[in-house]
């Protein structure tokens, strides 16, 4: 369902990503580890199409569709879910108003009738429950005052709403002590759907152990240097990527 | 129509006696003009065009807005007369500072003092006095004097060239890096006398200083120091400057300065005022290169009528340059603090960094705080910010030092202690804070009367 | 907050003409020649059929006027105005016999109002139905107030000033120019000479105001100023909620209007006063608008009062405008909330003045200024704590946004105090609109603009949220579509 060939992408002039190959199959869920500075959340904002983020040459192909050129807003609306590293505070706006205004534009991108306030709220407090969001937390203003965890779980509340097809979870991990680690990694095994994939971003083998990866890439310098099952992950935790890194090279 | 006729009237009058203030002075230019027949040419022009841009301006008043809440008007009725100035004080007068190994500068009543200061064995700095070399000027001087700075922004610099019976010129070569602060000590000994000093100070890229001005005095009747600085930050260069005023409580003291800052360049300044009757602090700071950082921070402890104004404004022309004003002050009796600072960002500043924060003690009900934050700004890349308090001491953080046994005043001198300390620390480096620091304390221990007077209403 | 998505479908909907209140109703007028001198303030004075004191004041302030200068310290610059090529007084001919109810007013004007979507039926009084009251001022004049009757067996006066100066002449001699006094300043007294008509409130004592009161400006007619004046009582213990809406039609030329806006709130009173403000603010390129020079200003006469001053000023081509609290009475409290948009060639200096002179005063100050295209946007405030003002409080936040890189905001507030127990507390920041927050909303699926609308509407939450809830989301919608076409 994402097939991406030879991706080329610069960041203000430099290249970042240099000849990225990675195919995923609905379903699944890839983990890609690396070292700091190896191209890990470039490719989560070159996916979701954030601005000033070039792709030079290559292609991604998001269910059979190009997704180069494609706006952020049409990314989301066909599926394409990214789960930020640091979830951004936006003061003034209620995280409900915030989640109904989001999720009607997608319905309306995708030709379907907006859901009244009623079943919307209703929806949203079950999925809320299950991830011990509060009513009180919906009313705040989105993610101001939350704690590292309070914010993790409100993106993946919205990944439990938005109903992605492809998920990209960015350091999901950074920030959360093993209380909040568990039940954030809870809420995501729950939304493994044979329809749903997801792309795991992590720098530590830890998250692995909630988010059980059917395959794992390696990735150095912009590029791909290995790939494997989930028993990689482990690898790379006894021996460090230093290791890896050369002997790929 | 006779009530609209009143108004009219009054602004005759105004205009009648604004004349009379500025004549005395206007005399003085001509004195000065007959009694140098003998100066270059350049300088002639240059005291001429400061006397005529005085004359159109006069002394700033309450209805020039950077001015609304200091009239420098009714303190110049008083009659000063220009002072000369001596090469060979009777008297040296002790500064904050004794005991820090600094090379020291005396200016006396606006003359510099060469045989008491002590510059001329450090290495990397050339200095010059306008006096001593009136005919034998290096050319950077020359050049320096060709850009006419003292004729552009408010009259007072004009009228201080026009007036001077001196000035300092220091540069600091390339990639030099001083190994103690330069020391100017500007000392007031005439009596109800005004002089004028000018002094420029010019760092080439990658120079590294500190500058250091004390203001002192040992005079009867109150004078009138009319200041003019001049700064130029190379690019990498770095200068740190403290002032600390503390002459008598009487003096009128004005300063204009003017920095600019190249590319990289750090500018540092600390102020501490205690002394003078009116100390205007007047600040033009040009960020002109990219990645330029100035960091202007000040304290004032006031008395009596002492009348404190701290005002800054800092342009940000060039890119990603970062700037902070933190000034802190503590009224007493019937003194007034105001603080204006202004922050400009220009179309393509982008990147800037600007923050502001002006906080008073008010300690009397005769005392009076005034603020004046602003911020104009013509990009939009930037991250501006600014905060203003005016209130009392915390009653919460007395009450608590005083249920631990601290008396009353020495709990305010405490809390006041602590609240202008913060300013000064990281100002410089600790050496030259412990002077400034002590100054603070000392204030506090000779003026426990004033604080507890009229704010002991706990 | 509904109101978000309704605002985006309505930016939507609105991109072919975005303001929607630029037409211009096809009239007859009766109008003075243009031209200012005593004559025509004679005439003036003589079609409202003023008390003789009255047209003393105006020829008094008139006299003052042609001694004063225009202001010049705002940050605003504009091509001079001649105060000669102006009509002064401008009035729908069919007003002529005033209409003494709905039925007799002009259809061509109830369809005016009704596309300005205004109502002016006075529904019945059901419960549950909120009803606001309208006076309808068109031009020069009020054609029409409605639930006058309901009102008044409140005790409530709501009228136009004409018809108060008539009917209450007691009233208004003792309260007009008691607040802004006739020569306040040059636009102020201009006013003074000239102001046609406006809005007048008396809430009686311990009357809690059984409606929001409402009054729609309208500019319509070419080369004419608009000089209103309004005059808002609320007597010991009453309450009174007061909103002002003003439009202009699309055209050319700038036109004036300068206002005066007077509140006096006795002891235990409280006067909520709330502006949408959407004049015609000028084209893309910064051609035609209005200049919209006011000046408000209320006092706190007795203790425990309180006066509330919100806009939403999204019109105009230039704005000067200052709604104040004088903080007499002891514990009195007053507010300012603002949100002033400034698009493509808009200028707006606006802000407020507090002054404490009762102790245990308080007052809050909350300024939103969003600046976009080419605009350019100041807040001008003072804050002056008097000797006598123990314990007075204030707090001011001041935040300013910037969208693109050719627009200005600035800051400009004057805080003086001199009682030693008063705590003065301010803060600003002027930031840009955050690409990360708008990357964020779009990887959730909202359109830039919407995206735009959403964070900006977010901004103003603090003001939004003073407005009454009539109006929040005619507001909002306004925040929103002011912006069009700012970004991208």
């Amino acid at each position: 369902m994402l097939e991406i060939k030879n991706l080329h992408a610069e960041v203000g002039g430099k290249e970042i990503l240099k000849g990225l190959s990675l195919s995923i199959g609905d379903g699944e869920v890839h983990a890609i580890m690396g070292p700091n500075g190896s191209g890990k959340s470039t490719l989560s904002y070159v996916l979701s199409g954030r601005e000033g983020y070039e792709v030079r040459q290559g292609d991604i192909t998001y269910c059979g569709e190009s997704l180069i050129g494609m706006l952020p807003e049409e990314r989301a609306a066909k599926g394409v879910f990214l789960a930020f590293q640091y979830p951004l505070e936006i003061p003034g706006v209620s995280t409900m108003n915030f989640l109904r205004t989001a999720y009607n534009a997608q319905l309306k991108a995708r030709g379907v009738e907006e859901l009244d306030a009623a079943s919307f709220l209703r929806m949203v407090r079950a999925k809320a429950d299950l991830l011990k969001v509060s009513s009180e937390m919906l009313k705040r203003p989105l993610n101001v005052g939350f704690s590292g965890g309070e914010k993790k779980r409100n993106e993946i509340l919205q990944m439990a709403l938005f109903e992605p097809r492809l998920a990209i979870l960015d350091e999901t991990d950074s920030g959360l002590d093993i209380d909040a680690l568990k039940l954030v990694a809870d809420g995501v095994n729950a939304l493994r759907a044979p329809d749903r994939s997801m792309l795991v971003i992590t720098h530590y083998q830890r998250l692995l152990d909630y988010i059980i990866p059917d395959f794992v890439h390696v990735l150095s310098n912009g590029r791909i240097i290995k790939s494997g099952g989930k028993e990689l992950a482990l690898e790379l935790e006894r021996d460090g990527y230093e290791s890896i890194v050369s002997s790929a090279a | 129509m006779s009530v609209q006729m009143a108004p009219k009237k009054a602004i005759l009058s105004v205009a009648a006696s604004r004349g009379d203030i500025e004549k005395p002075y206007l005399e003085a230019c001509d004195r000065v003009f007959d009694e140098n027949g003998s100066e270059p040419d350049w300088l002639k022009k240059l005291r001429r065009a400061g006397k005529e841009r005085f004359k159109a301006h006069g002394f700033p008043h309450r209805r020039v807005e950077a001015w609304k809440y200091t009239d420098l008007r009714p303190r110049m009725k008083a009659p000063f007369s220009l002072a000369l100035g001596q090469e060979t004080p009777q008297t040296i007068v002790a500064t904050a500072f004794e005991g820090i190994s600094a090379s020291r500068l005396i200016i006396n009543d606006g003359v510099f003092a060469p045989s008491l200061s002590s510059l001329m064995e450090q290495s990397g700095v050339e200095l010059v006095s306008l006096k001593q070399s009136l005919h034998d000027l290096p050319d950077w001087v020359k050049d320096y004097l060709e850009l006419n700075t003292w004729l552009t922004s408010s009259p007072m610099p004009a009228l201080g060239a026009a007036l001077m019976q001196d000035a300092l010129f220091m540069r600091i070569a390339k990639d030099a890096v001083l190994d103690r602060p330069l020391h100017v000590i500007y000392q007031t000994t005439a009596n109800a006398a005004h002089y004028h000093t000018k002094c420029v100070v010019i760092l080439e890229q990658g120079a590294k200083a500190t500058l250091i001005e004390s203001h002192v005095s040992e005079n009867e009747q109150a004078s009138f120091h009319n200041q003019g600085i001049e700064i130029e930050v190379g690019d990498d260069a770095c200068l740190d400057h403290i002032v600390v005023e503390g002459s008598a409580e009487e003096n009128l003291h004005v300063t204009s300065l003017n920095a600019r800052l190249a590319q990289r360049a750090r500018y540092t300044a600390m102020s501490a005022v205690s002394g003078g009757g009116l100390v205007r602090g007047d600040s033009i700071i040009t960020l002109e290169g990219k990645g330029a950082l100035a960091q202007v921070n000040g304290v004032y402890m006031l008395v009596g009528r002492q009348h404190c104004d701290n005002t800054i404004v800092i342009k940000h022309a060039a890119p990603d340059c970062e700037s902070a004003q933190v000034f802190q002050g503590v009224l007493t009796e019937n003194s007034r603090g105001v603080f204006q600072g202004k922050v400009i960002v220009a179309e393509g500043a982008d990147g800037t960094d600007a923050h502001q924060l002006s906080r008073a003690l008010l300690l009397s009900d005769k005392a009076e705080a005034d603020s004046k934050p602003e911020l104009e700004i013509y990009a939009d890349d930037v991250k501006c910010s600014h905060g203003a308090t005016i209130g009392e001491l915390d009653k919460d953080s007395l009450f608590y030092l005083r249920s631990r046994g601290i008396p009353l005043g020495e709990a305010k001198a405490l809390l006041i202690e602590a609240f202008l300390d913060d300013v000064v620390e990281g100002a410089a480096t600790q050496e030259l804070i412990a002077p400034v620091k002590k100054h603070i304390s000392n204030w506090l221990k000779e003026h426990e009367s004033q604080i507890m007077q009229e704010g002991l209403k706990t | 907050m509904v109101a978000v998505q309704d605002t985006v479908k309505d930016v939507h909907a609105l991109d072919v003409d975005k303001y929607k209140y630029g037409f211009v109703t096809d009239i007859e007028s009766d109008m003075a020649p243009k031209g200012l001198n005593e004559g025509i303030i004679k005439f003036i004075s003589a079609k409202k059929n003023e008390p003789e004191w009255m047209l003393e004041l105006r020829l008094q302030a008139f006299d003052r006027w042609k001694e004063m200068e225009e202001p010049t310290w705002a940050k605003v610059s504009y091509d001079s105005i001649d105060f000669q090529d102006i009509h002064y007084y401008a009035a729908p001919k069919s007003d002529a016999d005033r209409p003494e109810s709905l039925d007799d007013v002009d259809p061509e004007l109830l369809k005016t109002y009704e596309k300005l979507g205004i109502p002016l039926v006075e529904q019945a009084l059901l419960a549950g139905v909120k009803n606001v009251a309208v006076d309808a001022v068109f031009d020069s004049v009020s054609v029409v107030t409605t639930f006058k009757e309901s009102l008044a067996e409140a005790g409530v006066i709501f009228c136009p000033i004409s018809e108060a100066l008539q009917k209450h002449p007691e009233l208004v001699k003792k309260y007009l120019g008691s607040v802004v006094p006739m020569s306040d300043n040059f636009y102020a007294t201009l006013n003074s000479a000239v102001f046609t008509d406006g809005s007048f409130v008396y809430i009686p004592e311990g009357v809690r105001c059984p409606m929001e009161l409402s009054t729609y400006f309208r500019i319509n007619e070419a080369n004419t100023g608009q000089f209103e004046r309004t005059l808002i009582i609320a007597e010991k213990g009453s309450y009174v909620s007061y909103l002002e809406g003003c439009t202009a039609p699309m055209r050319d030329e700038n036109q004036l209007h300068a206002a005066v806006v007077e509140l006096i709130a006795m002891e235990d009173a409280e006067i909520k006063y709330s502006t949408v403000q959407n004049w015609y603010p000028g084209d893309a390129e910064g051609k035609g608008g209005i200049y919209n020079f006011v000046t408000k200003r209320g006092d706190c006469r007795g203790a425990n009062s309180k006066i509330s001053w919100t806009q939403v000023e999204t019109g105009s081509a230039v704005t000067w405008k200052y709604p104040s609290c004088i903080l007499r009475g002891d514990n009195s409290v007053g507010e300012f909330y603002s949100i002033a948009i400034t698009n493509n060639h808009q200028q707006a200096d606006t802000g407020t003045k507090m002054i404490h002179l009762g102790k245990n005063t308080r007052s809050r100050i909350i300024s939103k200024g969003i600046s976009a295209g080419q605009a350019q946007s100041t807040y001008r405030g003072q804050v002056n704590i008097n000797r006598k003002a123990a314990g007075a409080r204030n707090y001011t936040q001041c935040d300013s946004l910037l969208i693109g890189s050719k627009c200005g905001a600035h800051t400009v507030p004057y805080i003086e105090s001199r009682n030693p127990s008063a705590i003065v507390e301010h803060e600003a920041t002027t930031s840009k609109l955050s690409e990360e927050q708008l990357f964020y909303c779009r990887q959730r699926g909202l359109s830039e603009e919407e995206a735009v609308a959403l964070l900006v509407n977010g901004f103003c939450r603090d003001v939004l949220q003073q407005l009454p809830m009539e109006f929040a989301v005619e507001a909002q919608k306004l925040v929103s579509i002011s912006l069009e076409g700012s970004v991208g």
